[in-house]
Order: C-alpha cells, then structure tokens, then sequence
C-alpha cells in the first residue's frame, strides 16, 4: 500500500498511457462544420468535402461521389473498367508522384478514422454514413504520414450517432443499370449484318440496398446499431453480381474528462464475374458467327475456331469471390489539466479473400483435347491481411490573449501482415463435380505460390502551431519513422512540414472591404514513398525448378536473383503549396497553387563487371507536378428565403514533367519495355516510356530511324466539375456534371510503338448526377424523403477507343427511400 | 505533472529511434527467399552450391562461349560459318559481337565467384548444424576451389601468358559478395591466391570425398553427397588435378608432377568397380562418346543445352571442323577419330557425335522412381587425358623423356593409339620427340573443349595453323582477351 500510496501519480499516468488515445485529426486549423452549401474556405489545402455534398452526387456509390467533385483526382477505371461492380478505388492526386519500376502500386493512401486501410475495406463505406471525406493535399497533412504520404492520402470521417431519443432509420435504394452503349467502342466488323455479339452479354442490372440504424444517446452514453445488405447486387452483364452484407456497432461513454468510444464493424461481399466472359470480345467476334447449330443448340466452338461464349455460360464455369473484414476501433479521449489532452486509439482489422475459379470439361478450350485427359480446372486463390495499429498523442492547447499556441506529441505503432496463396487443380470428370476435390492432379503447368509480406512501423510527430490576433499564423512540424519497408541500412526516415497563413480579412485596411474571409497561405513540406520491395536491398535466392543440375535427377540448385542495394533510400516529396480562399457575400472561392518536386526514386545504376552484375537497384531521377486548382462556389439567391440556388465549379491543371532521368535507367527502361510492348498491352496496362522533358505518362511513337516521338499523355490537362443545387420548400435538386480535357487515350490493340495508330484524342464530358428528392413527415413518421436519381446519364468522349473496354459503362436510375421514425 | 507527461512523451518519442531492429526485419516470403531464412538447414548450402554450377553451364560460360561457341573458333579447331566467329577466328577484338561476348564472359565469372562468397560466408559463420559427416567440409572446399578455378581461367583470357608477362596487372581476385570491388592485381599475385584457395579446398575435401574412397553400394538420399556423381563437381581430384595445369601455367614442372600424379592415384589406389573416373576401354564406353568417364571434373547439361548446341552446329549447320583434322590421327584406329568426327561429301569433318544426341551417359544416377536414367553429353572441364600430358610435360621437361612417355602410352592405348609405343620400340624416346608427341595429343584429345587454345597461349606459340591450313602470326595481344573498361568503372551512359 505504501508503495501505490508512493508512486499514484506514477500509476495514474500509466493506467491512463494504457487507455491510449489516438488523434490523426488535430490540427491547429478548424475544420468548417458540415453544410449543404459546399464551403471551400480551408486555411488548410485540404479538400474537405462534406457528406451531405457527397450524396448529392451518388445515393450508393462513395468513390463515384469523391472523383466527381475532386478535380485533382484521377482514377482512369473507366476507360477500362466501366461500371464494373464492387470495383475499389485506385487513382492519383495532383500527378503521378513518382514511377514504378518493379510494379509497386504508387497510389494514394486510404484512411478511415486515422487508420489505414485496404482499398477493399473503403469500398465496404457506405456513403450515408460518411460525415466528411478529406482528401489530403497539404503539405503539412502529408508530412504528418511520412512514407505513406508521398502519393497523397484520403480520409473517411464516419458519423457519430446525435445524442437524442432512440431513432430508426431505414434507408432503401432500388438501382436499374443499362449499359451505355454510346460510349462503347465499335465492334471490329461494324457494318456487317448477322449476330448481334455486342448486346449479347447485356441486361437490365438491379439491385436493391436496405440498411437499419438503430442510434440515440445522451450526454454520456451514445450508441448505434446498423445492418446493411444488397442480397442481388445485379450489374449490366448477365449473370454476374455484387452482393454485400454489413453489420456494425458504435459505442461512446464520455464523463467529464474522459471519452471512450469503439466502433465494431463486419462486412462481407460476394462477387461473381459475368460468365460471358470480357466485354472486349464480343466486339473482336464478327456477326456472320452464328452461335448455334441447326437443333438451336450452342456450339462448342464458333465456327471460325474461337470460343463460343455462349456455349461456356451452358457448361456452368466460374469465378467467385467471397471477401471479409473484421474491423475495431477503439479510441480513448483524456482532457488534462494545464491545457493539455491526451488522445490515444488502437485498431485491429482482419481481411479475407477466397477466389474460386472453375473451368468445366466441357469447355471449348478442350475441344481438340484427347478425352480422359485432364481436362477442367478449379484454382484457388485466398488473401489474408491482418493489421494493427496504435498511437498516442499529447495536445497541449493555449490562448493568452491575442495569443494562440498549439503544440502536439504523437507516436504510433504499425504491423501489419499480408499473406496468399494460389493453386489449381486439372482433370474434372463431369461438369457437376465442380470442387477441387475432384481434380485428379496439380495443375502442374502453372505452379502453386504463396507469399507473405510485412509492413511494420514506428513513427514519431512533433508539431506546433501559432496565430496572433487571429490574423497571422505559423505551424511546424517533423515526423520521424522506422520501417521495415525500407532497406536494413536506411530504416529511418525524417520528413518536415512548414506553413504561414495571413488573415487579411482581420485587417485594419480591409474593415471597409466585406470579405468575410481572405486568406493567404503558404506551407512547404516533405512526404515519401517507397519504390521497391525488399528484394532491391536484401540477398534473396530463386531456386532452379524445372532447372535441375543432373538430368532427370532430384538435385535442383538455387542462384542470388540480382545484387542488392541495402543502401536504399525511400523517395522523397517536397510539396510547395500557396493558396488564396476568399469569401465575400454568398460567392466562395478557393484558389491553390502547387509545386512538388520527387527526388530518389528508384532507378537501376549500373555496377562494375567484376561484381558479377550488370546493376543493382539505386535512387535518382527527379519529377515535378506543377498545377492550378480553382474551386468557385456562388449563392445566386442569397436574400431569397423560399428558394435557394447554389452553383460551384471546380477546376484543375497539372504538368507532370521528368526533369532528370540517368540514362542508363532510361535506355534499360525503355528498352525492356519496347521488348515486351505486346505483353504489357494484353496485360491491360498502358506503356509509358520515359523521356526527360515529359510526363510519366506520355505515350510515344517510334519512327523508322527508332526515336520516340511524344505524342501526348494519358493524363488531362484539365479537368473539372460544374454543379447546381436547388431547393423549393421540400424540394431539392442537383446537377452535377464532370468534364476532362487534352489528353489522349492508348489503341488497346497496338502491338508495336511503330504501329501507325497508338492513339486518339480522349476528351471527356458526363452529365454525372440529375437528382430529385422530396422530404415530409407525414403521420408519425419524423422524416421521410424519397429521391429520384439518374447517374451517368450522358457520357461523351472523343477516344475512337470508347470507355468500358473490360466491363460496359452504364447509366443508373435509383429511387429511394429514406425513413426515420 | 506538464512536466512528467512531457517526459513520457518524449520516452515514447524516442522509440522510432531505438526500437528493436529485428522487428523492422521481415522480409517477404514468396518465389524468392531472403538469405537469413534460406541458410536454415544443411541444404540450403548444397542447393546454394548446386546453384553455382548450374549457372556455369549456360551459353554465357562453358555452355558456349568457352567452348564450342568461341574459344574453340580461337583454337582453330572450328571453321567459322558466319561474320561473328569469323571475327573471333581472326581475333579481332574491335568487333562489337565478340567485345560483347568478352564482357559477358567476364562479368559471368564474376558473378559464379561473387555467389560463391556469398555462401563462403554464410557457411562459415552458420550455427546450422549438418547431420551428414564431411557434408559441410566437402561444400566449402568445393566452393574455395571454385572460387579459385573461375578466377584461374579469368586469368588464363585476360592476362598475358605467364611466361610473357607475370607482372601484368589485369584482374582482381574477389572473396566479397557486394558492390564494392578489389583492387586489380599482378599474373603473379593472382595465382599465388587461387593456388591459396585450391590447396585449402584440398586439404577439406581429402578427408571426407568419396571419389577418394571409390564408389560405395550405397545410394544417397536427397541432399546427401553420392559418391556416383562426385565427378559433376569440384572433386578432390579435380582440385589436385586443377593444381596440376595451374603449375604448369606457371612452368612450375615440379609441382605441376607432383599433383599429376597425386590426381591418379584415384586409379592405382582403386579396384575398377570402385573407379569413379578411369580410361575408358574400347567398347566398353557404350554410347558415351565424350568419354565422360575420363571427366576428373565435366559440368552437367540438359538435352535442351549443350547437346542441343552441338546438333545445330554440327548436324543442321554443318559446321566443320579443321581441314587437317584426319591428319591430326594417323592412326586409323584412333577411338576418338572414329567416334567424334563424321565425314562429309567433300571429305571434310563435322565433330556430330562426341556431344551430340546420341552422346548417352550410363550408371551414374537412377531418378526418384529408382530406374536408371541416362543422361546427356557433359562439358569436360578438366579430363584424366590432360593431367596425364601435364605430368608426361613435366616429366619431359625434366630431362626424364622415358618416364614421360609411359604417361603417354598409357593414355594412348585406351585411345588404340600406338604412336608412342612404336616411338618406344623405335628407340626413339628423345626430349623433342617426346614434346611433339604431347604437342600432337593436345591437338587430338580436346575438340570441342576450348583448351587447345589456353595450349598455344601457355606455349607463347608464335605461329598456329588455322583452321583451314594456313599459318596465323600469334601475337601476345592475339592470345589475350582486352579487359573491358566497365569492368572495374560502372557505365556512364
């Protein structure tokens, strides 16, 4: 006793360090309140984009929503994918940051709640619960993530249940889905008359989305319970579906100073793909192939040889998938004295894949096939993630008169483990015994793998900020980390951030000028990424299989795969931003200007021949992202108190542009490239040489005497957003549309960079959203709103390649019910 | 209590900076392993060794360039059939073919001695521990000679003869693995170190190799060393055999005796069915015609390989051999004349069968199901038909031409080659005669190997015959490959 008497101060600090708390979200700039009036007045660069103005632009789609209303935001999904359902977002804020070299995904960073997450897990958000998107563009934001913040990163704030009686809300979304047949690219024998090939694999998609919350609380206590599912999931080709079920639970206690909350959530998906196959080939498939044969039958193989689609949707094929995640939150708030407080979390997420692809014996493909061999395959594929994460952090938070200083502490933890396997089984008997059980052997033609990979980290931030009057203001701050992503001799990575902001709307001068706010800001900081695998800094052996030193003997040797550089270094982004946000009477607007310039990302080097090596892995090259961005926002009726009307445009331009390049990298790059054009482009990937003086992203021709000539890039000058918002009494409506212009799309049928066509101009404009919606409380309904959407109503582009190459795009009606009793 | 929070804080601060490195250390898993997880057990080692070898029989090293690709186009032994092995024939090192096949030979080498380093030092500070006696004494000393034997036949291109110049400064001799590279170093101080390394890899593998012991009944299991294909490896003998040419390199006759002779005692010691290598009879060698039996060492090949090289060449292509190469055998009975060469319709020679498809090797291995398996044509390295010219040299070289032609009868009658003996009857057992006649079988003994050319450079021969009949001016340049800038300075563009 006397001990615990002795050290209670002791014990205390670490009953509460063990409650830890973690705060991604301080900052010492006030986030706007949610409205539905979009406000883009941020000191911070960050695009904040409400929930509410979100489902102005989607009823059921979150990444849709984000994409549409972001300009700096490029997913190029559609040109390849369409509306495919379940599709997770990928994409690049303001520019390609860095190039890839071993195909390690560059692509923006996804948090949900500060805490990381899969691309999957953010597709499992639904959008009603959805408070606030952040997409981080400041310097200062990213610097904060280190080595995950060089391509940029996207917040989901979820909702927290209102404090009040106990509620019930049933939300129901009916969706209808065509396929857009104006935006698809022709088919190869247009103009010829026979089978229809291009509508054949086409519906009417429906699906229909229910979701229950339970919430209410008081002062102390709040809580919600949800429940949600789409049991058809139906997209546009036949047969194919998404159907999704989730279920989740939030519980916060808070008493005078401290505040506990948890967040437990499931969701699960099951995917199956169209057994018709890919869009792409019905429009290789000419209308003189005629399906069946004379009894109406299906034949196995059309008659020019090729598969016959349909005849592989009779013998019952498939590819499935079943995806699972588990995921807790817990979060931990202590207010402290001496202006202090105290925010700890900690995070657990578990995530499971399995895909089941089946090939039956009576497929096509086995027609020349002798029977009794092993025809009819089942591969397997399962991936496992597991991850969790911890962090603390201590805000100190002081106002003395015109004085306003913040300063923050934090520290977080990271591991997280990432492991799959594949492999298949050959020689089914029937088409009913369609289990991997009933393969005779191993698919020895394509070998079983299993990987694991591991992301562990430790990082360290400290900040500060202060603002005088209000008017001025200056913030600094360095993260520090350790990763296991990075090599063995370059663990530690330190990034910085630094800002100043100027109030001019507080000053003297402007008293008579009615801005209501005019801010300019300045911030430059650093963030990274990582390049490379582990294989660039680590000795690593491949075993000879199928390589065995004496023939026909067991004894297979295993040789070093290249020479390691344990030297490496993360690459680095040095972000210079400065932004003017105005408001004056019902007119916002924002204007952000942008420098980054990347500097050591990966590059090959070549070694000295006695070290046995042609290269090893290296950093160096430099890439700058320069652009404008511009977010106009108007009250066009600001005195009317029946009607109001809410315009906004937003605009942005980047050049992405290599400015240093080593050139053995470069003629090893593009030389490797050119040597396997073909296979990149059936890989569905675009091949981008690279070239000093032009984007990441630029396509090239090759002429006669073998020089790549620039022919324009993937990426649009420009791109931009114009909505509209109404309300009338109950009623409400918005338009928006999206709009893209100068860049040019790849010919997915190239073969060669001296092909003479590699591309064509792809100009882009979408009527994105028409949306109507009407809101009563008839009887003793609280709220009840129904909404009429139509999305993608009209696509145009000017690419002769069309969009929805792999999947058709698709205009969607949904009508929906929104009730809260 | 501001104060002792801060304090936690900047504990907790510190962490990124002092947390325990071993957690930041995992490395994926998938089809490649991280070192530190693949040296778990004793046959990652074997494995890693096994590694070695394979990659020295691609195209790049003894696959082709070293032997039937191009250095047997710079013995003369082959006519060139196209612009490239025209240049290599007419040892024009400006052409870009050969300078590239020069450099790829090179950084290859280094790249087999670089991997061998990388396991040396594994091995040597393991904590595995290895269940098979001698197993771990047998792979260092097969990769300490390894090391050596690359770098020797680096030097055998790149340097100089030793008798023309055994201060040239050329090469380094590498023990690292990484991207740093040593300093170049005279004829002289490379040898000194690779015969360091062989005599090493000698004293470990004596105790412990079984073609010291002869082949046993017993059948290894995988993983363990078998005692039947100890001659696809760095074998004891192979080392003392290796020891042999290299002291001969250096016209250290002596010595080059001393390990001739010890490399033989595999014969005098052994009953025949214990024999691992031996002459083989005639007749008795079956469908194996590269003799593989008389391999002390020769690199295993996959029919889609070497004996694939050697059919295009010889039996789509038809590329001939020299024009003289029936003079080359005056004795018609000569085993090697008979089943190496096929005549042609304009009486010349193709070099079809002695690494061909219908090269078959017998009763070295049985497959996993236990049924014999024959195997392919192998690329000789080192062969009993050379110790015994070396020690016969050596022993001529001394003044002792009697003795030396014993090595050389003996040699010859496995062959129903009875020059030397008639020379003997004859009485005629003079040191010039003797050298001729030794000078005769290297020409004889190794089509298709790439040593008759190390053979004329190691003589300083100031004029071969090429391959069509006429006489070529040999310069020291001539016999030596230029080293490539980029081999000690990366490439700048």
């Amino acid at each position: 006793m006397k001990i615990i008497s002795a050290h209670k101060t002791w014990i205390a600090i670490g009953l509460f360090v063990c409650a830890y708390t973690f705060s991604f979200a301080q900052n010492s700039l006030q986030v706007p309140p949610s409205d539905t009036i979009p406000t883009y007045t941020n000191v911070s660069d960050d695009r904040v984009l409400s929930g509410e103005e979100l489902r102005k632009v989607s009823i059921g789609n979150l990444w849709s929503a984000i994409v549409a209303l972001e300009p700096s935001l490029l997913s190029g999904m559609e040109a390849l994918y369409g509306d495919m359902p379940g599709m997770t977002p990928s994409g690049i804020v303001q520019g390609t940051q860095a190039w890839s070299i071993e195909g390690v995904a560059q692509s923006f960073l996804l948090l949900v709640d500060g805490t990381e997450v899969s691309d999957y897990q953010f597709s499992c958000l639904n959008i009603n619960d959805v408070e606030q998107v952040i997409v981080y563009k400041s310097p200062a934001s990213l610097s904060r993530l280190g080595i995950d913040g060089g391509c940029g990163a996207i917040e989901v704030i979820l909702r927290e249940p209102e404090k009040g009686k106990l509620r019930i809300n049933y939300l129901f979304d009916a969706q209808f889905q065509s396929a857009d047949k104006a935006v698809r690219r022709e088919s190869s024998y247009a103009g010829l008359s026979g089978h229809n090939w291009l509508d054949e694999p086409l519906r009417m998609g429906f699906a229909h989305r229910h979701k229950l919350d339970i919430s209410g609380g008081d002062d102390y206590v709040r809580y919600s319970f949800s429940v949600e599912g789409d049991p058809s999931g139906q997209g546009v080709m036949k047969d194919d579906y998404h159907k999704t079920l989730g279920l989740s639970n939030y519980i916060s206690y808070r008493k005078k100073a401290i505040s506990i909350s948890n967040r437990l959530s499931f969701y699960q998906t099951k995917n199956s793909a169209s057994p018709y196959g890919t869009y792409d080939y019905y429009r290789t498939l000419s209308p003189e192939l005629i399906p069946t044969g004379n009894a109406g039958t299906p034949l196995s193989l059309l008659p020019d040889g090729s598969i016959n689609p349909l005849h592989e949707v009779s013998t019952g094929s498939f590819n499935r998938d079943k995806i699972h995640t588990i995921q807790d939150h817990l979060r931990v708030e202590v207010a402290l004295p001496c202006d202090l407080s105290l925010d700890g979390a900690f995070t657990f997420i578990r995530e499971t894949a399995r895909n089941n692809q089946y090939v039956s014996p009576s497929s096509g493909r086995y027609d020349d096939v002798e029977a009794g061999t092993y025809t009819g395959r089942y591969d397997i594929t399962r991936d496992n993630q597991l991850s969790f994460e911890s962090g603390l952090g201590l805000t100190y938070d002081k106002t003395i008169k015109s004085h306003h200083i913040q300063a923050l502490g934090e520290v977080s933890v990271y591991s997280n483990k990432v492991y799959d396997e594949t492999y298949g089984g050959v020689g089914i008997s029937t088409d009913r015994m369609a289990h991997i059980s009933f393969t005779k052997s191993y698919n020895i033609e394509e070998a079983a793998v299993a990987h694991r990979y591991y992301n562990r980290d430790i990082s360290g931030r400290l900040s500060a900020s202060y603002s005088y009057a209000d008017r001025y203001g200056a913030s600094a701050g360095v993260s520090f980390e350790k990763s296991s992503l990075l090599a063995s001799e370059s663990r530690r990575a330190i990034f910085y951030s630094v800002g100043a902001y100027w109030n001019i709307h507080k000053e003297a001068f402007m008293h008579d000028v009615a801005f209501d706010r005019l801010t300019l800001s300045f911030t430059r900081g650093t963030s990274g990424g990582v390049g490379f695998d582990d294989n660039a800094y680590t000795v690593t052996y491949d075993t000879n299989v199928g390589n065995e030193y004496i023939y026909n003997y067991y004894l297979i040797g295993s040789s070093i795969v290249m020479m390691p550089n344990n030297r490496l270094r993360h690459y680095t982004v040095t972000r210079n931003n400065v932004s003017l946000a105005a408001q004056y009477r019902g007119v916002s607007l924002s204007l952000l200007g942008y420098a980054h310039r990347t500097t050591d990302m990966s590059v090959i080097n070549p070694l000295p021949l006695a070290t046995g090596y042609p290269h090893t892995f290296d950093n160096g090259g430099e890439l700058t992202n320069r652009g404008v961005e511009l977010s106009v926002g108007a009250d066009l009726l600001p005195r009317d108190r029946v009607w109001s009307l809410y315009s906004y445009m937003s605009l942005a331009h980047n050049r992405n542009c290599i400015t240093e390049l080593p050139l053995y990298f470069a003629n090893l790059y593009n030389t490797t490239l050119a040597d396997n054009y073909a296979g990149v482009v059936s890989d569905y990937k675009t091949p981008c040489f690279l070239q000093e003086g032009h984007s990441v992203t630029e396509l090239y021709r090759r002429d006669e005497a073998g020089t790549l000539i620039a022919i324009g890039s993937t990426s649009p000058k420009i791109q931009g957003n114009w909505g509209i918002s109404a309300a009338y009494k109950q009623w409400q409506m918005n338009v928006v549309t999206t709009f893209s212009a100068g860049a040019v799309a790849f010919n997915p049928d190239a073969t060669s960079p001296a092909d003479t066509e590699l591309s064509s101009k792809d100009n882009r404009f979408t009527l994105r959203t028409v949306q109507i919606s009407y809101t009563f409380a008839p009887w003793k309904i609280s709220r009840l709103q129904l909404l009429a959407s139509g999305e993608n109503l009209a696509r145009y582009t000017s690419s002769v390649y069309g969009l929805g190459r792999l999947y058709p795009c698709a205009r969607t009606f949904t009508l929906s019910l929104r009730l809260q009793l | 209590m501001k104060k002792t929070l801060l304090y936690i804080l900047s504990l907790l601060l510190l962490l990124p900076a002092v947390a325990c490195s071993d957690w930041f250390d995992a490395p994926s898993d998938g089809e490649t392993i991280p070192d530190h997880k693949y040296f778990n057990d004793e046959n990652a080692f074997y494995n890693a060794l096994v590694g070695v070898y394979t990659q020295l029989r691609d195209a790049d090293l003894y696959g082709e360039n070293l032997t039937l690709g191009m250095l047997e186009y710079m013995g003369q032994n082959m006519v060139p059939g196209d612009d490239e092995t025209r240049s290599m024939s007419e040892y024009d090192y400006a052409s870009s073919a050969v300078q590239a096949r020069i450099s790829t030979i090179l950084r290859e080498m280094y790249r087999n001695i670089t991997s061998c380093n990388r396991v040396i030092d594994e091995i040597e500070t393991t904590d595995v521990v290895f269940y098979n006696t001698g197993q771990k004494e047998i792979i260092t000393g097969e990769l300490y000679a390894l090391r050596a034997a690359l770098h020797f036949d680096l030097v055998r291109l790149f340097h100089p003869a030793y008798s023309v110049n055994a201060s040239f400064v050329g090469l380094s001799y590498e023990t690292t693995f990484g991207t740093s590279v040593g300093a170049p170093l005279t004829t002289t101080e490379i040898l000194d170190l690779i015969i360091h390394d062989m005599t090493y890899a000698a004293t470990l593998l004596q105790k412990y190799d079984p073609v010291v012991t002869g082949k046993g009944s017993y059948i290894a299991s995988p993983g363990e060393i078998d005692s039947r294909t100890r001659t696809f490896y760095l074998n004891y003998y192979a080392v003392t055999a290796l020891l042999a040419r290299i002291y001969m390199y250096k016209g250290d006759y002596t010595n080059a005796y001393i390990y001739a002779d010890e490399t033989f005692k595999h014969i005098r010691n052994l009953a025949t069915n214990a024999q691992i290598f031996y002459y083989v009879s005639p007749g008795k060698y079956i469908s194996d015609f590269c003799f593989s039996r008389e391999h002390i060492w020769g690199i295993a090949s996959l029919p889609d390989g070497f004996t694939a090289l050697s059919d295009t060449l010889f039996s789509s292509r038809k590329i001939r051999v020299r024009a003289d190469v029936a003079a080359i055998y005056p004795d018609v009975n000569d085993t090697r004349f008979r089943e190496w060469f096929t005549r042609q319709s304009d009486a010349s020679y193709t070099l079809q069968h002695k690494f061909g498809a219908s090269t078959l090797l017998t009763d070295y291995v049985t497959n996993t199901s236990g049924t014999a398996t024959d195997l392919p044509a192998r690329i000789p390295v080192i062969k009993m038909g050379e110790v015994a010219l070396i020690a016969a040299e050596s022993l001529n070289e001394q003044n002792n031409p009697t003795e030396a032609a014993e090595w050389l009868i003996e040699m010859q009658s496995s062959k129903r080659n009875s020059i030397v003996t008639e020379m003997k009857t004859a009485g005629q057992l003079t040191v010039e005669n003797i050298r001729e006649a030794i000078r005769d079988e290297y020409h004889r003994e190794f089509f298709g190997e790439g040593q008759l050319f190390y053979y004329h450079k190691r003589m300083n021969d100031k004029t071969i015959s090429s391959c069509v009949g006429e006489e070529i001016t040999m310069t020291a340049d001539k016999y030596t490959f230029p080293i490539p800038t980029t081999t000690y300075k990366e490439e700048t563009e």
